[in-house]
């Protein structure tokens, strides 16, 4: 039989439970647990929650996306921000969580999923860096 | 000197131009002898180079649902856990070009010999398709390797693949070498790819093709025994990769690979600790595909595509002349021949130990002069039953007349055709030699003699059968008027020959 990927586990978890409330829900959730200790999947369990929030993301129409700045960003910039990750990722709603890091010198960059977008002026003196060694 | 480097630095940042696009990134998730499962990385390709925080680079090889198996060309000890994995978007290259000729690299075409940094102007992926069918033509140059037993019997032609194999210590670099040192003045750029071999064999392999000039027209790619299984696995692509550059300069090539049996053996590695299910000899199932896929970019290209050749000198090690081993048959019925190395006539004397009985070459007589097929054409038939008849010498007295003179023709063939390392002999000398051979004028020559007297005629044809040289390096065929030049040149040597032995 093929390996079980933790996709395939979250997917099966996020099925089963989807659409329960109440004891349903809490019996189900045991049961959830029970096989995965069972099936000596508890070392993974890091992974499957990750892959469980991104299914559940996926489903709901949510993209949550970090963005790092090195002074805060005005409300204009980041509705701007937004208005174009809704479009790029196909989303019903953008959850911005927002960081401030003054190594970044300036600019801005989004981290969604296994995506970076960098506008930040770290990113370009890192890569006029790498210019100036190779010529 | 200051201010020119203060413009140079102004000009260089003027004009840089920042990239500004979305990456794919991962995270380490374990590393364990040279692989690293990384997690993320949704939109990497097979054979795309990726690089690590800490600086090394690697290629995604296992696209698993929620992993990339990533194979790393460098010290995977510097990578930890959760370390930012970017994908370059790149297929894995090298960098080619002319400046590459004389140097030695490892398998990123990063200089190894201590020279000054590779400054390429271009850069060609290491996985590549091979040509096609509508590209390429049949063999019909001959690559002259300047040793007489395969220049006479198991011709080598430019595009052809030609497999050296034997067991250990039987002169299968020597073969390479010798042909990379012909090379000179042939117009062909050589390409010795070394896998798993010692760093003194390849030095003292550095120096003995420096010193022989070879290095004008030669690039050393190695991948040393002490680096990780994944260099030695992308080497000998990264020397083809080289090679298609000259291709494509309309260039002829000539790469060697030493050896295959190594190769198989760092993909096998890769393989297992990707956990890629074993089959024979524990092997992954794809082995035949990683030699096939390789040794298929040789190839000779067609007039209207540009022409040009790859010829490619695969070796491979056998264990104990097994050439029926998984990787030996697999890459026999790759190559179109191959030049068979054996153990007991390398220690009876026979050097180059061509077994000339198991050796073939499937080009054959298209990849020869029309002098050397003249008077090679019946040698290897003649040294076949040679091998036949051998075991009867012992009842010498009591053969026919006629099996004996195969035998005592057989017995001045071997001689003829034994060569020492590094001295290879120019093609018009060859066909002077077994012209004296197949026509019988060494018949009487005693044959521990034979050596000498080779010797001997050839500095004297040198000198009273010109007309016989030019014709075969010019027309790569004698008229009568050389024929009969060549004829009284030997004539009158083996006069003065016998008279000085009297």
């Amino acid at each position: 039989m093929a390996k079980l990927s933790n996709k395939n586990i979250a997917r099966g978890i996020y099925e089963v439970l989807k659409d329960k409330s109440g004891k349903e829900y809490t019996e189900l959730e045991r049961k959830v647990v029970e096989y995965l200790a069972r099936k000596h999947l508890l070392g993974r369990a890091n992974e499957i929650l990750r892959e469980l929030g991104f299914i559940a993301d996926s489903d709901a129409g949510i993209a949550r996306v970090n963005l790092q700045s090195a002074k805060p960003l005005a409300t204009r910039v980041k509705h701007e921000i937004k208005e174009h990750l809704l479009k790029r990722y196909r989303v019903r709603e953008v959850i911005l969580n927002e960081e401030i890091d003054e190594k970044l010198f300036g600019g801005f960059r989004i981290e969604a999923g296994d995506e970076i977008i960098d506008f930040t002026l770290r990113h370009q003196v890192d890569q006029l860096e790498e210019h100036l060694q190779k010529s | 000197m200051s201010s020119h480097i203060v413009e140079n630095l102004k000009r260089e940042i003027e004009g840089f131009k920042a990239d500004r696009k979305a990456e794919k990134v991962g995270a380490v998730l374990e590393v364990f002898d040279g692989i690293a499962r990384v997690s993320g990385l949704s939109d990497v390709r097979s054979g795309e180079m990726v690089s690590f925080g800490s600086g090394e680079v690697g290629v995604a090889l296992n696209l698993e649902e929620d992993t990339v198996g990533v194979v790393i060309f460098g010290d995977f000890s510097k990578i930890e856990e959760g370390e930012k994995v970017t994908a370059t978007g790149k297929i894995l290259e090298v960098p080619v070009g002319p400046e590459l000729l004389g140097r030695t690299v490892n398998a990123l075409g990063a200089p190894i010999d201590g020279g000054s940094p590779i400054r390429a102007a271009a850069a060609y992926p290491v996985e590549k398709i091979a040509p096609g069918v509508i590209t390429r033509e049949g063999v019909s140059e001959p690559v002259a390797t300047g040793i007489k037993v395969i220049d006479a019997t198991i011709p080598i032609g430019r595009g052809q693949r030609e497999l050296i194999i034997g067991d250990r210590q039987t002169g299968k670099t020597a073969i390479a070498i010798d042909a990379i040192l012909n090379q000179k003045g042939e117009n062909m750029i050589c390409i010795y790819v070394s896998i798993g071999q010692k760093d003194s064999k390849l030095r003292k392999l550095e120096a003995r093709l420096r010193a022989g000039g070879a290095m004008d027209y030669t690039v050393i790619v190695s991948a040393g025994a002490s680096e990780p299984a994944p260099l030695s696995f992308i080497a000998p692509y990264a020397g083809v990769a080289i090679a298609e550059y000259f291709l494509e300069q309309e260039r002829d090539v000539l790469i060697v690979y030493d050896d295959l049996s190594k190769h198989a053996v760092a993909y096998r590695e890769i393989s297992l600790l990707l956990r890629r299910p074993p089959g024979r000899e524990a092997f992954p199932g794809d082995v035949f595909y990683l030699h096939s896929r390789l040794l298929e970019r040789a190839c000779k290209r067609s007039k209207e595509y540009g022409g040009g050749s790859i010829t490619a000198l695969p070796i491979i090690e056998t264990q104990a002349g097994d050439i029926s081993a998984y990787i030996p048959t697999n890459v026999i019925s790759i190559t179109d021949g191959q030049i068979f190395l054996e153990t007991d006539l390398f220690y009876k004397g026979i050097r180059p130990a061509v077994n000339v009985g198991l050796s073939v070459s499937r080009v054959g007589g298209a990849a020869q002069i029309k002098a050397m097929k003249k008077v090679a054409g019946t040698l290897k038939l003649d040294l076949a039953q040679y091998r036949e008849l051998e075991a009867f010498t012992q009842f010498g007295s009591d053969l026919d007349a006629a099996t004996k003179k195969q035998l005592d023709r057989g017995k001045r063939a071997i001689e003829v055709l034994k060569q020492k390392q590094y001295s290879p002999v120019s093609i018009e000398r060859q066909v002077a030699t077994l012209y004296a051979l197949t026509s019988g004028y060494m018949d009487d020559v005693p044959v521990e003699q034979i050596k000498a007297f080779e010797e001997a005629l050839l500095d004297s044809l040198e000198r009273h059968a010109k007309k016989f040289f030019k014709e075969v390096n010019e027309k790569k065929m004698w008229t009568d008027a050389g024929e009969a030049e060549l004829k009284e040149a030997i004539s009158d040597f083996k006069q003065s020959w016998q008279a000085s032995k009297k």
